[in-house]
């Protein structure tokens, strides 16, 4: 079982809306969606863990708040800026769930 | 060294105590500096505890220091610091860790060692949480300050929705340190109370000394740093002063350098004891944001 976390993505919902659209138009079956939608998360699971070798620094002036709990930590933070070398953008609130990246992995998040 | 250097009982002597004195117009402190948390005296007619809150409390404090300085003098007066408050209390009901963990915030949850960990900003404090409801409180700096970040952790589980009551509160160990303004010769102590004090070099650097009335635990270093663990603050008060005449027969002069390392150790901790401020709300996020 892979994370399903990705599916809350621009990406992940685009594909999701357009599935939608199929089943509607009966034009795919749901349990072909499903299928689909596993194979989107064993996808990006990986192409994110091999793939991307892009990095970028963020800085936050507070951690708010902090959790972790079935191995998954859950930071809320406020004013940070995200620093590429030229791009510079900055949020007022950041939520970030991250999960374990090797070794087994939480079955639903 | 000073003249004062040789005898054992140096220490307590006026030329030295006008250095320890001398700390409190240090350049790099403003005037309304707030003293030490704690300051024993240890003339024991003259015991006097200061809380770090108190404000008009702490002004009193300073102007007897200088009255001090004024009139006789002739003990030195020790800062103790109160490092660690732990304490204990129930909520007398059971909890649901991986609820707390899921919904509450500042909260960690490792499954292998069976509790939740909460921190809380004002008092910085952490809390360990047992399913049977039994919580460890950490990290205060004074009694007063971990009954009230008890209540508060108590609060903050009542608000996660349970029945919470506040019972069996008590402070269950207290760790307090102190530096003596001389080093100590810790072999020939650690030998003349061979019932009380052990000293093994292999093992600990520092002379363990156990006090059973009021019940205490020194660490005794040669450096002259002295760590106190004691159920409460006032067994750690009274530990201080039964072991200063001991460990004061064995004093040694430090080399000037020593003593200046030490004086600046003081004057820094004077600095750091910044007037606290009560108290915002911990934190004001929305609640959509977690869910």
């Amino acid at each position: 079982m892979t994370y399903q976390l990705y599916r809350n993505t621009t990406l992940g919902n685009t594909l999701q809306e357009s599935l939608d659209e199929l089943i509607q138009f009966q034009q795919i079956s749901p349990n072909l969606a499903l299928r689909v939608l596993l194979q989107f998360d064993r996808a990006i699971n990986t192409a994110l863990a091999n793939k991307v070798r892009t990095r970028i620094n963020f800085k936050a002036s507070k951690l708010n708040t902090y959790r972790f709990c079935d191995n998954v930590w859950t930071f809320l933070m406020s004013d940070v800026e995200f620093k590429e070398v030229q791009d510079f953008a900055q949020v007022d609130k950041l939520k970030i769930v991250a999960c374990d990246g090797r070794g087994k992995a939480a079955d639903a998040c | 060294m000073a003249a004062t250097g040789d005898s054992a009982t140096s220490a307590a002597t006026p030329h030295q105590l006008q250095h320890i004195n001398n700390l409190a117009p240090m350049p790099m402190m403003g005037k309304d500096q707030v003293p030490p948390l704690m300051q024993t005296d240890l003339a024991p007619s003259r015991i006097k505890e200061v809380l770090a809150l108190d404000h008009t409390q702490a002004i009193k404090e300073e102007l007897s220091k200088v009255e001090e300085e004024v009139t006789e003098d002739v003990d030195p007066v020790i800062d103790i610091m109160i490092n660690n408050v732990v304490s204990s209390f129930s909520v007398a009901c059971h909890l649901d860790l991986r609820n707390i963990a899921r919904t509450g915030n500042n909260v960690e949850f490792r499954r292998e060692n069976g509790m939740v960990t909460m921190k809380i900003r004002r008092p910085p404090t952490t809390a360990s949480i047992w399913s049977s409801g039994k919580i460890t409180c950490t990290g205060s700096t004074s009694e007063i300050q971990a009954k009230l970040a008890a209540r508060r952790i108590a609060r903050v589980i009542q608000k996660l929705g349970y029945s919470v009551k506040f019972k069996n509160f008590r402070i269950v160990n207290v760790l307090g340190t102190c530096t003596m303004p001389f080093a100590i010769k810790i072999t020939p102590f650690s030998q003349k109370f061979r019932n009380r004090a052990s000293y093994e070099p292999e093992l600990h650097p520092g002379v363990t000394y156990k006090i059973d009335d009021p019940k205490a635990t020194l660490k005794i270093f040669s450096t002259g740093s002295i760590t106190v663990t004691a159920p409460s603050v006032n067994n750690v008060q009274s530990a201080i002063e039964h072991i200063y005449p001991l460990v004061s027969e064995f004093g040694k002069a430090r080399t000037e350098e020593e003593m200046n390392e030490y004086l600046e150790l003081k004057a820094r901790r004077h600095f750091s004891q910044q007037p606290e401020e009560e108290d915002s709300t911990d934190s004001d996020i929305p609640a959509d944001l977690w869910h």
